[in-house]
């Protein structure tokens, strides 16, 4: 990565650093349709603010800075945090003069970008790595599989909240380069990787062994032709993003459908 | 049936996990697989918290709360379905037929939750509206902040409140008149493999299939030496 002010930036004491990324935590508390997280934001600020020593009239000035847009992913919220903590920090010290909108407006503008690359890390990779490793554990040895889905989300989203506050903190407005950086998207592919290979033991497992554990009976023809026809149509579903509720009330649909021809049958 | 102490824990569960799915700290207390095992051994019947946490979870697999999308609200509707199939009483058959039912009745409670979760944010608009920089404190942008926290709590309560209660009357009546035709076994064959595909469906993309078919390829394998060398 080239050179984006890594050297320059300041220190930042460990208590406020630790107060903005533990906050963070609760960035979403009031999710609103207005301004998004952005009481979030400020809620998440006020370790800098304090830190800062703001007076009465640059305190307000700060708060209404950031009653504007904020919105981002939860878990990497720290980068913008970070990058917006150092833009207060150059302002109020002098070394950086702003116009009074300039954080308010960077504020906005890194909100649609940081979605889109959290929620692709996160939401979309890491999640489900997580959830179906932590689903596959839980088939073949019960509770343990809570444990593996806690703990490795817990450990993902620290790292990333601790490092990427760092990110912004040292980058301020070139935070921009840290989004297409290979630390945001290379964990990605890879945990969307270990969630695919997941999801491909997951079924056979749940056919040979969590069907058994789950009736207490061996699967037959009449099952496993359930379960296979089950398991095509939610797979066509799944690819095609379609809601899950379908999905659930096919497979049950499917199920009553064969008990009910079977019993006509007289098997 | 449900007594004093384990309703309030139950409420309790449901608040925090209501919580944990968008308002924080959002460490996946909230997925399906983790509140229907807590749901469980609070009734008294972990196991059946887990298979049920776990149908759900990976039905639900490809779920996102991202953003203000509104999405159908399972993490607390899981914990509704066992305490109410927790509480059939009957054979091993008769019961596995209601935990199917249950999950039926996940859906319109999950729903209740959608439409709660719209209200909450509503009343989050309020109360950011009402923070002016002329007065507010730091201690005041806390509490507003927290509000927000806390009305989501009241959201999981409300819909676990409701879902136990509606959910109480119509499982039994819809499980008694489905026992003559329906076997509980294929009923549960169908939700299982609908979990695999969901599964399979929204991971599918990473790799065109490949590691999926790696994955399976590697369990069968594990599972065939398993079952040649014991």
């Amino acid at each position: 990565m080239a050179n984006h002010g890594w050297a320059e930036a300041p220190a930042i004491p460990l208590r406020v650093r630790l107060g903005v990324v533990l906050r963070s935590a609760w960035l979403q508390a009031s999710l609103n349709y207005e301004g998004m997280q952005n009481l979030g934001c400020l809620f998440c600020l006020v370790p800098v603010a304090l830190w800062l020593k703001l007076d009465r009239q640059e305190w307000r000035a700060f708060v209404r800075r950031h009653l504007g847009l904020f919105n981002s992913n939860p878990f990497i919220s720290p980068l913008g945090l970070g990058a917006l903590a150092r833009l207060e920090a150059d302002h109020h010290r002098g070394a950086r003069p702003l116009a009074e909108d300039t954080i308010e407006r960077f504020s906005a503008r890194l909100s649609a970008p940081l979605g889109a690359v959290g929620d692709s890390l996160f939401w979309a990779a890491v999640r489900p790595q997580m959830v179906l490793l932590g689903s596959l554990v839980a088939l073949l040895a019960g509770g343990w599989g809570l444990a593996v889905l806690l703990v490795g989300f817990a450990a993902w989203q620290w790292t990333y909240r601790w490092l990427t506050f760092s990110w912004g903190w040292t980058l301020g407005t070139q935070v921009g380069v840290m989004l297409r950086d290979w630390r945001l998207r290379r964990p990605a592919q890879i945990a969307g990787l270990i969630a695919a290979t997941c999801a491909g033991a997951l079924v056979v497992v749940l056919f040979l062994r969590g069907y058994a554990r789950v009736t207490g009976t061996a699967p037959d023809w009449r099952s496993s032709a359930v379960f296979i026809v089950a398991a095509i149509g939610a797979g066509v579903l799944g690819y095609g993003r379609r809601h899950a509720t379908w999905a659930l009330l096919g497979g049950m649909g499917l199920g009553i459908v064969a008990s009910i021809v079977l019993l006509l049958l007289g098997r | 049936m449900i007594d004093v102490h384990e309703w309030v824990i139950l409420l309790l569960v449901a608040a925090l996990v209501a919580q944990d799915t968008t308002a924080g700290p959002q460490l996946l207390v909230s997925e399906p697989l983790v509140s229907g095992t807590l749901a469980g051994w609070v009734v008294g019947d972990a196991y059946l918290g887990l298979v049920m946490g776990l149908a759900v979870q990976l039905i639900w697999s490809g779920m996102m709360p991202v953003g203000t999308t509104l999405f159908l609200d399972v993490n607390v509707g899981v914990i509704c379905a066992v305490v109410v199939a927790a509480a059939m009483p009957g054979s091993e058959d008769h019961r596995l037929l209601a935990m199917g039912v249950a999950l039926l009745w996940m859906v319109p409670v999950a729903l209740l939750g959608t439409g709660l979760t719209e209200l909450h944010r509503r009343l989050s608009d309020i109360i950011v509206s009402t923070v002016r920089p002329e007065s507010a404190a730091p201690r005041t942008i806390a509490w507003r902040h927290l509000g927000g926290w806390l009305l989501a709590g009241v959201q999981g309560m409300m819909t676990l409140a409701f879902g136990v209660a509606l959910g109480m009357v119509i499982v039994p009546a819809v499980t008694h008149s489905l026992v003559p035709i329906v076997r509980a076994d294929l009923l549960w064959a169908g939700i299982l493999g609908t979990g695999g595909g969901m599964a399979v469906g929204v991971t599918w993309h990473y790799s065109r299939g490949r590691a999926t078919l790696l994955g399976a390829l590697l369990a069968a394998g594990f599972w065939a030496l398993w079952t040649y060398a014991g």
